[in-house]
């Protein structure tokens, strides 16, 4: 059974390609959503500014992509910043880092998967969306494995699917649905 | 391996300030047990304990330790925009008799080449005296070499041409081997030396700190010592530039500053 304050912090990862299936999640979560909602999206590491626009213009909350050491706050969106790791640190913080890529990505899905089930534990939902490379896959082991909920939207929807069909390798996952299914689920928690 | 935990964590880190002086009590988690573990890894040393081990005995051991726990920096003129409102600073400077430059904790020194590129492309590189700091001497052999993996030059040299507009980078290096030899004259008035910038004492004073992604390394008590640190070591009138995602607004030593570009990031002191 969920339980809506069973869940601390959502995660989600994708590439750039996803981006039309985050614009529908993000246009479809209501104003009473507090759970902080981190995504990791492969995206051109040298053009900062537009992406966050973009997701913005469709979202009803609001969309950060937050600085080093920013204070992790109900009800907001955060997106990692281009050609920066994102990290969440113990204490409800973001950690940016440039260390090298992984998978070719910076920011990379596993690092962020990493850190936020090292915070959260059974407390966090990690979700795969559609990617081109696997990147994202052993994040997602990570939370499965830390107790988290795991989720991917399901491969048959995916342009490229690389990226699903390398997290449900990794893992048993919990639920593999299709956007509007995410969207559905998602909306319970609100 | 399995992954650190924090038990381990802590008392790696106990080893290494009882051990080589250097506290990393206070350094952002995640990044900084990130490095732990690829250490443990690369060094074939089974866990935390073969890390401690290696620590105490093998007196070698510490500058292999110092370089791999530095994170490199990632490229060459990274945020284009930014360099080229650095040359309009530094232009403005120009007829000052003497301009020091800071370059604290580099290890890899994408940063301190791309700021010399650009002061010798407005002949400013015969006027300055640039400083290089860092805890690991591998990392200072490794900048005075100036030798980058071919590979790398590829970004180098997209984003020298995003912040030229015009202009190649090959114009500094030449190839060979797959490698690329940076043009060791740039060098020609910087210094360097061995030095661990975060403990707190005082170096010696500048004109500009340049400080890039290096606090986000940090956690919130020593990104306000070291920004404690950078103010006493300014002039009046001094740059400080930090990375596009640092933010220091809380601090109360930010005060001291004025925001000459929020989105470069780059602060000037004033008073």
């Amino acid at each position: 059974m969920l339980r809506k304050n069973n869940y601390k912090a959502i995660i989600l990862g994708g590439s750039a390609g996803s981006f039309q299936v985050v614009t529908k999640i993000l246009a479809s979560l209501p104003k009473s959503f507090s759970i902080p909602f981190f995504l990791c999206l492969h995206r051109l590491k040298h053009v900062r500014s537009g992406f966050i626009e973009a997701l913005s213009i469709k979202s009803i909350l609001p969309v950060i992509e937050p600085n080093d050491k920013e204070h992790i706050r109900k009800g907001n969106i955060y997106l990692a910043p281009a050609n920066y790791h994102m990290y969440v640190e113990l204490g409800n913080i973001f950690s940016l880092s440039t260390e090298k890529p992984v998978n070719h990505s910076r920011p990379s899905i596993d690092l962020s998967f990493f850190s936020a089930s090292y915070a959260y534990r059974d407390k966090l939902i990690g979700i795969i969306v559609s990617g081109a490379n696997k990147d994202g896959a052993l994040g997602l082991k990570s939370v499965k494995d830390m107790g988290g909920l795991t989720v991917v939207q399901d491969p048959k929807e995916c342009q490229v699917k690389t990226m699903t069909t390398a997290a449900m390798d990794s893992t048993n996952v919990d639920k593999v649905l299709s956007t509007d299914e995410i969207i559905r689920f998602l909306r319970r928690l609100a | 391996m399995n992954k650190l935990g924090i038990i381990d964590y802590r008392n790696i880190i106990k080893t290494v300030k009882s051990t080589y002086s250097i506290d990393f009590n206070d350094f952002a988690m995640t990044s900084f047990k990130r490095k732990l573990e690829q250490i443990i890894i690369k060094n074939k040393l089974g866990d935390a304990d073969g890390l401690v081990y290696k620590i105490k005995v093998d007196k070698n051991f510490k500058q292999t330790f110092l370089n791999e726990i530095s994170i490199d920096d990632t490229e060459m003129f990274r945020d284009p925009s930014l360099w080229r409102e650095l040359k309009y600073i530094l232009n403005k400077e120009k007829n000052r008799q003497s301009f020091k430059i800071w370059f604290p904790e580099v290890s890899s020194g994408e940063e301190l080449y791309s700021f010399l590129i650009l002061l010798k492309e407005i002949n400013l590189l015969d006027k300055v005296k640039v400083l290089v700091t860092s805890f690991s001497d591998k990392n200072i052999e490794f900048i005075k070499k100036g030798v980058f993996d071919i590979k790398k030059m590829e970004v180098n040299n997209a984003n020298y041409l995003r912040y030229s507009l015009s202009g190649n980078l090959m114009n500094f290096y030449s190839k060979n081997n797959n490698k690329a030899y940076m043009d060791l004259s740039l060098l020609k008035n910087t210094d360097f030396k061995n030095y661990v910038s975060f403990k707190g004492d005082l170096i010696s004073n500048f004109h500009m700190i340049f400080f890039r992604n290096k606090m986000i390394y940090f956690n919130k008590t020593l990104q306000m010592k070291m920004l404690r640190i950078i103010t006493n070591s300014l002039y009046l009138g001094g740059y400080f530039v930090i990375g596009i995602k640092e933010k220091f607004d809380n601090f109360s030593a930010i005060s001291k500053f004025n925001v000459l570009n929020r989105y470069e990031n780059i602060y000037k002191k004033i008073i």
